[in-house]
């Protein structure tokens, strides 16, 4: 068993249109001191599997089925009060642009010794020693604990939040893109900061980004996530020189490499499915170039072509050829002229 | 509440000071609060010419008993033991003497006192009841603000003069009662206003980060959320005292305010009620002007406040 494993998790949404299947059946586990990187397009439901383990759904959202364990301890249907004390202390959760949820009117050093007091025993002195401690880790001036948040920059600010977050020697970080709101410099920085952090306190990370380069930097395992379901999980290392799933292989096309310079890059045609239809078969399937009949209507299941490395296609045989094609622009293109082709015939039958 | 308004006033003080800032480059941006006001007070003349005035009046108030020559009530007698009736401004009585020998000044002086009374303690009354309603109004929403909100429709509805006749008819008239009949209908006002701030605060991210931290909704209410509104908080007071000041003339000139305690619009009322009100204009003037010149320096100090609540009201 390791510190954290999440199994079949389905976290399901009630919208006014039906539900909808937002994260469906993910597993994964993670060792202490480990750092996990979740990639995926925008609505594929890395978002939501943070907010589930920090049990911070939406009113209309909710675990559906699975489990989620942080050393040996069932998370899921933990009473709100329960799940209270466990966030900050043993699960601490950056998100994406932060630096909002900073309150305009009360200093930075306040709100963290504020956050530190509410989840320790430690007095007001005690709590703002700690503070001090963190703010240095995160490369701020002692001094900054008596400005006000709009006296700072943003990405001082996120770098505060990300001192209050750390505050308490979590066990487990989840960095749900908390750069995203920056520039790349800065965020170059953070980033290192954050690693650099989670080394010291041995705590283990769950990384959320869209932005494969930052995971093939400073993950060790990637998880490649498509409409709510994993494609591909396996090693960074190994990812990046032997991807096996077409989604991946479309990825790697979209980010370039800086000794291979191209004209152009090639991109993935179409736009992830609609979850709130039954889906029966593979979610990429319409969008990929090697689809075959039995992508649309049967789920392939996880083949592991080496121990740790999970593939969720029907055809991993065929992973050389694959590779081949997808990196020509033609294959990716006949994609793209079936979806319109596919489109405009949709469009001609509801118009008549 | 004490270590809240610690804070407060940390707050505004923050920008004062460049080393608590960290050095001068963010000192621009950090123009807090009493900061911005200072800054506008410089370039508005108006507001200065307020500020002035108003601590000018406070000033009388304060020390109203010590300034003025005589009481209210006293009648003065010529030597030949003839009563001063109706005699025009002199060294010896400022602003004139009544129809029954009262010297004026000492009655304006007095007066003062009463306005101000009357407008601070109102305005305190009516924001916080008004602040306190909309706070809960806004941050709860749903049920509890239709039900506020609809208890506000219904003072609104209610006319002012006719309210405090028969306020008035009900209760003995006194001070305390005019007090009461200005707050009980100026709330409504501030509760609106409020409320319209605090919904869009409500659902800011650091609130929602105080309710997932597991804050009370006290705690978030007057910990997290009234500071956010205290600068619109103190606008509108500044703006209610202005408004019961009036109310209390208008009352008192009617004949409905406490027959013991001297104030501006009881002088009027007399004079107008005596039928001098035009041939003794050092009856009338004296605290018209009052009236007018408090107003007008609360006014401009409210507007330079205005200008600190609401950046695009500055001047560049």
């Amino acid at each position: 068993m390791s510190f954290l494993d999440v199994t079949d998790l389905d976290i399901t949404y009630t919208v006014g249109a039906g539900s909808l299947k937002a994260v469906d059946g993910v597993s994964f586990s993670l060792r202490k001191g480990e750092s996990m990187g979740i990639v995926g397009e925008s609505g594929c439901g890395k978002t939501t599997i943070a907010k589930g383990l920090m049990q911070l759904l939406p009113k209309n959202g909710a675990i559906t089925r699975g489990s989620i364990t942080l050393n040996g301890r069932e998370l899921v249907g933990l009473s709100k009060e329960a799940v209270r004390r466990l966030r900050l202390k043993e699960i601490a959760m950056i998100s994406q642009s932060a630096m909002n949820a900073l309150n305009p009117v009360y200093t930075i050093g306040d709100q963290l010794v504020e956050g530190i007091m509410a989840h320790t025993s430690f007095g007001n002195r005690g709590a703002y020693k700690r503070a001090v401690e963190v703010f240095e880790m995160v490369g701020l001036e002692e001094k900054r604990m008596r400005s006000f948040p709009h006296q700072m920059s943003g990405g001082m600010k996120q770098r505060a939040v990300i001192a209050m977050a750390l505050s308490l020697n979590p066990s487990l970080i989840i960095a749900d893109e908390p750069t995203t709101a920056l520039d790349v410099v800065v965020q170059d920085r953070i980033l290192h900061r954050i690693i650099k952090i989670q080394k010291e306190i041995n705590s283990s990370m769950i990384f959320i980004t869209h932005d494969i380069s930052v995971v093939s930097e400073i993950c060790e395992t990637i998880v490649v996530m498509y409409g709510g379901k994993v494609m591909e999980m396996s090693p960074t290392d190994t990812f990046f020189r032997r991807p096996f799933h077409p989604y991946s292989l479309g990825l790697k096309n979209a980010f370039p490499l800086i000794t291979e310079i191209t004209d152009e890059l090639i991109s993935i045609p179409g736009t992830p499915p609609n979850l709130l239809l039954e889906l029966k078969g593979c979610r990429f399937n319409e969008r990929c170039p090697f689809a075959q009949q039995k992508c649309a209507v049967e789920l392939p299941l996880f083949y592991e072509p080496e121990p740790g490395h999970k593939v969720a296609c029907h055809f991993p045989e065929r992973v050389e050829e694959f590779r081949e094609r997808s990196s020509h622009r033609d294959t990716w293109e006949v994609v793209r002229e079936r979806l319109i082709r596919e489109y405009m015939e949709k469009g001609a039958v509801e118009y008549a | 509440m004490g270590q809240m308004i610690t804070r407060i006033r940390e707050f505004m003080r923050s920008g004062l000071n460049p080393k608590q800032g960290g050095g001068s480059s963010i000192r621009r941006n950090s123009q807090s609060f009493f900061a911005v006001f200072i800054t506008s007070l410089k370039s508005d003349k108006l507001a200065l010419i307020g500020v002035v005035l108003l601590i000018f009046f406070i000033f009388v108030g304060i020390f109203a008993e010590q300034i003025a020559p005589h009481g209210p009530r006293d009648r003065h007698y010529t030597e030949d033991r003839q009563i001063r009736r109706l005699e025009p401004p002199s060294w010896e009585h400022p602003f004139g003497t009544t129809d029954v020998g009262r010297d004026i000044y000492s009655q304006v002086v007095l007066g003062t006192r009463t306005a101000l009374i009357v407008g601070f303690l109102a305005a305190l009354l009516v924001t916080f009841v008004g602040s306190v309603v909309g706070i809960i109004s806004g941050y709860f929403g749903g049920v509890v603000d239709t039900v506020l909100m609809r208890i506000v429709d219904f003072f609104y509805a209610i006319p002012f003069i006719p309210f405090v006749i028969v306020l008035a008819a009900v209760l003995k008239p006194s001070l305390w009662n005019v007090i009461l009949a200005v707050s009980m209908l100026s709330w409504r006002t501030v509760a609106r206003i409020v409320r319209s701030q605090v919904l869009s605060i409500a659902k800011r991210p650091y609130i929602k980060a105080a309710k997932v931290a597991g804050a009370g909704h006290v705690r978030i209410m007057f910990k997290y959320i009234l500071p956010n509104v205290i600068p619109l908080v103190l606008l509108e007071m500044a703006f209610m005292v202005n408004w019961a000041i009036t109310a209390e003339a208008s009352i008192a000139f009617l004949g409905f305010g406490d027959p013991r305690v001297t104030s501006w619009g009881q002088i009027l009322h007399i004079n107008f009620v005596s039928g001098y009100s035009r041939a003794a204009w050092w009856w009338t003037i004296p605290p018209g002007l009052a009236i007018v010149l408090l107003l007008v320096s609360i006014f401009f100090f409210a507007r330079s406040l205005e200008a600190v609540v609401d950046p695009r009201l500055r001047k560049r």
